[in-house]
C-alpha cells in the first residue's frame, strides 16, 4: 500500500538534516523537541512551503507539482503565528481555506469550533485563543489529507485542548494523517506515534508511552522523571540547535 | 461581478461622460457654430483628458490596493512608498539631462525610477515591515527622490526646466495628446491586467506568507510581480501626467469595506474607486478661478490629507483599544 506521506532525504540547510519519514493513513502524529530544535523546519518543509533538498509524496503523488487549485484537499498548514493583518470576519476567513466557496462547509466548521457567537467578529478583534480556533478551522475546512499543524493546542484553555484533540482524532478517523507540534510533552499520549525532533533531526520516532519514558526523550529536553511528572535534570547536557 | 463592482461601474462610466462634456457651455456653443471644432475638441483635447484621469486614477487604485495586500499594511501606496516620487525623478532624469523626448522613453525612465523607489524601500524596510518602520522608510525615500528632483531641474542644462515643469510635477491631465495617453494607460493597463490575476494570493497572504506558500503559491514570486507591474503602471502614468497623491492610499481602504476586508478582491473596486476619484478631482479643478489652473494633484493632496489622518486616528484606536 503507498503511505500517506512519504518524505525522502528531507533537508534545510542549517535548520534540517536529511530526513526520512513515512505516515499510513489515519494516523495522528505527535511532533515534540525544544525550542528551535525544528519542529517548525519539518512541518514548514513537509508542506513544502520552501524549496527543500529531498522530496514530498501525498499518496504517491509530489507534492510540489500539486497544482494551487488543488492544493488545499490535499495538505494543509497551520503556521505557530496567529497573527491577522486584516479585519476579515471569522467566517470569511474559515471560507478563505476552501478552493470553492461552499456555505454549508463554513457552517459546519463554525459549529463544530463553537464559533457562532464570533462568526461575524473581524479576527483582529479576537482574542488569541480565539483566533486559534477560527485558524484551526480554516485549515480542517477543505478536509486535507494531511493536516500539518504548528502548535494549535497553545493559547488555549483546558476545554478546548481536550475538544481539539477530539476533534483530530475524528478527523484521522476519516481517513486524514496529522502532523502536530506541541510543547506539553504529556499530551503525547493521546496521539498514536510521538516524533522526537531536536537538533534539526528526528531523534526518535516511538510509541507515545515509549517517548515518555526514553532516555532520548529526557536527554534532549534536559528533564528528568520525577515522583509528581518531570523535574530538571541536575546533569543536564541540553544542547539547542545553532 | 458583485453589485457592489458594477456599480462602481456605473459610477465611473457615469462621470468620464460628465468629464468629457465638462463644461458643458463651450461645446454646446461650439457645436452650434462650427460642429467639426467642436468635435475636434472633444476628440483631441477633452478625450485624452478623461482618459488619463480614469486610467491613472484605476492605475493608483489597483496598484495602491495591490501592494497593501503584499505588504499587509492600509498606509503603503505609491506614494507613501516613494514609488511616484521616484517615477518623478526618472522622468525628469530622462528628460532633462538624457534630453529625451520621446514619451516612450520617458515612460521607461519612470518605471525605472520608481521600481528602484520601490526596491530600496523593500531593501530599507523589509517585505513584512511594521507599518512604521515601511512608512519611515517610505517617507525617506520619497523626500531624498523630490529633493534630488528638484536639484536635477535646477542645475538643469535649460534654465526654464523648473518653471516647464511645475505643472507636469504637480500632477495634471491639462493638454496631454492621445499618443501620450496611450503611452501612459497602454502599459497600464496590461499592468493592472496582471495584476488583477493575483486577486486570490493576495487574499490568501492575508493568512501569512507560510500559509500562502502552503497552498502553492510563490510568496517571493507574487512580491516580485506585484512590485514590477506596479512600478511600470505608476512609472508610465507619472512620466505623462506627474505624480498624484493620496488616491492610491484612500481607494484601496474605501474598497476594503466593500470586500470585508477581503486585500485581494479589493483590487479591482479599488482601481474603480481611484478612477472616480481622479474624475472627480479633475472636474472639479476646472470650477476654480477664472483664467488660472489647479493642478489636480494639489487638489488630491489637500483633500486627502484630512482622510489620511483620519485612517491613521481610527488605525490608532484599533490597535489600543
Amino acid at each position: 500500500m503507498t503511505p500517506r506521506l512519504e518524505a525522502s532525504a528531507l533537508a534545510l540547510a542549517g535548520r534540517l538534516k536529511r530526513a526520512d519519514l513515512e505516515a499510513a493513513p489515519g494516523e495522528l502524529i505527535a511532533v515534540i523537541g525544544p525550542n528551535g530544535g525544528g519542529k517548525t523546519s519539518l512541518l514548514r518543509a513537509l508542506a513544502a512551503i520552501e524549496t527543500t533538498s529531498g522530496s514530498v509524496s501525498i499518496d504517491g503523488e509530489l507534492l510540489a507539482s500539486v497544482p494551487p487549485a488543488r492544493r488545499p484537499r490535499v495538505v494543509t498548514f497551520l503556521p505557530a503565528s496567529r497573527d491577522i493583518a486584516w479585519p476579515i470576519s471569522a467566517r470569511d476567513l474559515i471560507a478563505l481555506g476552501l478552493p470553492a466557496p461552499d456555505d454549508k462547509r463554513v457552517e459546519e466548521l463554525i459549529a463544530l469550533l463553537e464559533l457562532q457567537p464570533l462568526a461575524h467578529r473581524p479576527v483582529d478583534r479576537l482574542s488569541t485563543g480565539e483566533r486559534t480556533r477560527v485558524l484551526l478551522a480554516r485549515a480542517l475546512a477543505p478536509r486535507p489529507r494531511l493536516l500539518l499543524l504548528d502548535e494549535p493546542l497553545s493559547n488555549l484553555d483546558p476545554y478546548w485542548v481536550l475538544r481539539i484533540l477530539e476533534i483530530l482524532r475524528s478527523g484521522v478517523a476519516d481517513g486524514a494523517t496529522a502532523l502536530v507540534a506541541l510543547h506539553d510533552i504529556d499530551r503525547v499520549m493521546a496521539f498514536d506515534r510521538a516524533l522526537l525532533v531536536a537538533d534539526g533531526e528526528i531523534r526518535a520516532d516511538l510509541r507515545p508511552a515509549e517517548m515518555l519514558e526514553s532516555e532520548t526523550l529526557a536527554n534532549a529536553f534536559g528533564i528528568e522523571r520525577a515522583a509528581d511528572g518531570w523535574k530538571v535534570s541536575p546533569r543536564a547536557d541540553r544542547r539547542s540547535s545553532p | 461581478m458583485t453589485r457592489a463592482t458594477g456599480l462602481l461601474l456605473l459610477a465611473l462610466s457615469a462621470l468620464a461622460a460628465v468629464h468629457l462634456v465638462t463644461p458643458l457651455a463651450p461645446l454646446l456653443e461650439l457645436l452650434r457654430s462650427s460642429p467639426d471644432t467642436a468635435w475636434l475638441l472633444l476628440g483631441e483635447i477633452r478625450l485624452p483628458r478623461t482618459l488619463l484621469a480614469l486610467g491613472y486614477g484605476f492605475a493608483l487604485g489597483m496598484t495602491g490596493a495591490a501592494l497593501q495586500a503584499l505588504f499587509a499594511n492600509p498606509l503603503a501606496s505609491p506614494d507613501i512608498t516613494g514609488s511616484s516620487s521616484g517615477a518623478a525623478l526618472g522622468t525628469v532624469f530622462a528628460a532633462y539631462w538624457l534630453g529625451a523626448t520621446e514619451p516612450l522613453v520617458l515612460a521607461g525612465a519612470g518605471a525605472t525610477g520608481a521600481l528602484l523607489a520601490l526596491a530600496i524601500m523593500v531593501l530599507l524596510a523589509g517585505r513584512r515591515a511594521e507599518t512604521t518602520t515601511m512608512l519611515l522608510a517610505g517617507i525617506a525615500i520619497a523626500l531624498a527622490a523630490g529633493a534630488a528632483t528638484s536639484l536635477l531641474l535646477a542645475l538643469a542644462p535649460s534654465p526654464f526646466a523648473f518653471y516647464d515643469s511645475f505643472e507636469w510635477l504637480m500632477g495634471s491631465f491639462v493638454d496631454r495628446s492621445l499618443p501620450q495617453a496611450a503611452v501612459a494607460l497602454i502599459p497600464a493597463g496590461i499592468c493592472c491586467a496582471l495584476l488583477a490575476a493575483s486577486a486570490r494570493p493576495l487574499d490568501l497572504m492575508a493568512l501569512g506568507e507560510d500559509v500562502t506558500a502552503s497552498l502553492g503559491y510563490d510568496p517571493r514570486r507574487i512580491a516580485v510581480q506585484v512590485i514590477v507591474l506596479s512600478s511600470i503602471a505608476i512609472g508610465a502614468c507619472v512620466s505623462v501626467c506627474g505624480a498624484i497623491g493620496f488616491v492610491g492610499l484612500l481607494a484601496p481602504y474605501a474598497a476594503r469595506r466593500l470586500t470585508r476586508g477581503h486585500p485581494g478582491r479589493a483590487l479591482v473596486p479599488a482601481g474603480l474607486i481611484g478612477g472616480i476619484l481622479l474624475l472627480i478631482a479633475d472636474i472639479a479643478v476646472r470650477y476654480g478661478p477664472p483664467g488660472r489652473i489647479i493642478p489636480v494633484g494639489i487638489l488630491t493632496t489637500v483633500a486627502g490629507t484630512p482622510l489620511f489622518v483620519w485612517i491613521v486616528v481610527t488605525m490608532r484606536r484599533r490597535v489600543t483599544s
